[in-house]
């Protein structure tokens, strides 16, 4: 039976994520570095999130997700970016670089974890439909002869009703 | 530049209260639910949230716990809205991660000491 979510984790803390390693809803990958993902993901890897150190070799987790976001295909996977430790100035430009979340270790418990990504690789998933305008429909007013044919009446009564009252209006009075 | 509150009930009436009671201090945000408030989060930071707990489509406890699980709102402090009021319910919104707790029908100075206390801790700890 296929896992629900696969993950990709690029990085050297994976005792981090053994919990990950042993539920059987995660398949996870491991990659240590970005050129060993990039490999991976050409290969045909396609997973549905990337969990991705901010420490990697070969550059760093900004560079990381910056290169993934340049090539449609894998607009599609979440991305997360793992530190280890708080860091203003990284939550800020991650949140600018719209990285899909920035976690600090120790991570929160695995449901919880389990509950974001799920969120996130539905919610990527949603973003990148297509928009569809709904075709504009044309729509054509018929009139009905029932109301054609009372305009018409109607229009014949007043001008009757009309001509009947300039004849008979009194000219002394004009 | 002015901080952001993101305000989440689905009565339009308090949404427009809170709208006016807020918007010369803060940028006011408003939405409807709890789900229309994830999505706007995902590509949005708010400095403080207000929810209703009693919503459609997600209640306000589920959006708390959405909340918490996102790294990026881990640490927003988020003021709960109720139309009931009881400790079981305070203690449930607390235990979920929200700061405070304000049952309805509120006095909006109180839920602007509780912005303020939030939004400026120490600063607020100073005043006194």
């Amino acid at each position: 039976m296929e896992k629900a979510i696969k993950i990709l984790y690029i990085g050297n803390s994976f005792e981090n994520l053994l919990d990950f390693q042993a539920d059987s809803r995660i398949s996870i990958t491991h990659r240590h570095n970005a050129l060993e993902a990039i490999r991976y993901l050409q290969k045909g890897g396609s997973p549905n999130a990337i969990l991705c150190d901010m420490a990697i070799s070969g550059g760093d987790g900004l560079e990381m997700h910056a290169l993934l976001r340049k090539d449609p295909q894998y607009l599609h996977i979440a991305f997360i970016l793992l530190a280890p430790e708080f860091n203003e100035d990284l939550f800020k430009q991650a949140f600018h670089d719209k990285v899909d979340d920035y976690f600090v270790y120790p991570l929160q418990d695995l449901e919880s974890m389990l509950s974001r990504i799920s969120f996130l690789v539905e919610y990527r998933s949603k973003a990148l439909l297509p928009v569809m305008e709904p075709d504009e429909q044309k729509i054509e007013y018929i009139m009905p002869r029932s109301k054609r044919i009372f305009d018409i009446l109607c229009s014949r009564i007043s001008s009757s009703s009309l001509t009947f009252a300039v004849s008979h209006y009194p000219r002394d009075q004009a | 530049m002015k901080k952001t509150i993101l305000i989440i009930d689905d009565e339009q009436s308090i949404r427009l209260l809170l709208e006016n009671f807020l918007v010369k201090e803060y940028q006011v945000i408003c939405k409807s639910d709890g789900v229309q408030a994830l999505e706007w989060l995902e590509g949005n930071l708010p400095d403080l949230i207000i929810c209703d707990v009693q919503m459609p489509n997600m209640d306000g406890y589920v959006f708390i716990e959405k909340v918490r699980q996102r790294g990026f709102t881990r640490h927003t402090p988020i003021i709960m809205l109720s139309g009931v009021e009881n400790s079981k319910e305070r203690i449930k919104c607390y235990r979920l991660g929200a700061q405070d707790f304000l049952a309805k029908p509120f006095n909006p100075e109180e839920l602007g000491e509780l912005i303020e206390k939030n939004l400026h801790p120490i600063h607020y700890a100073i005043k006194w």
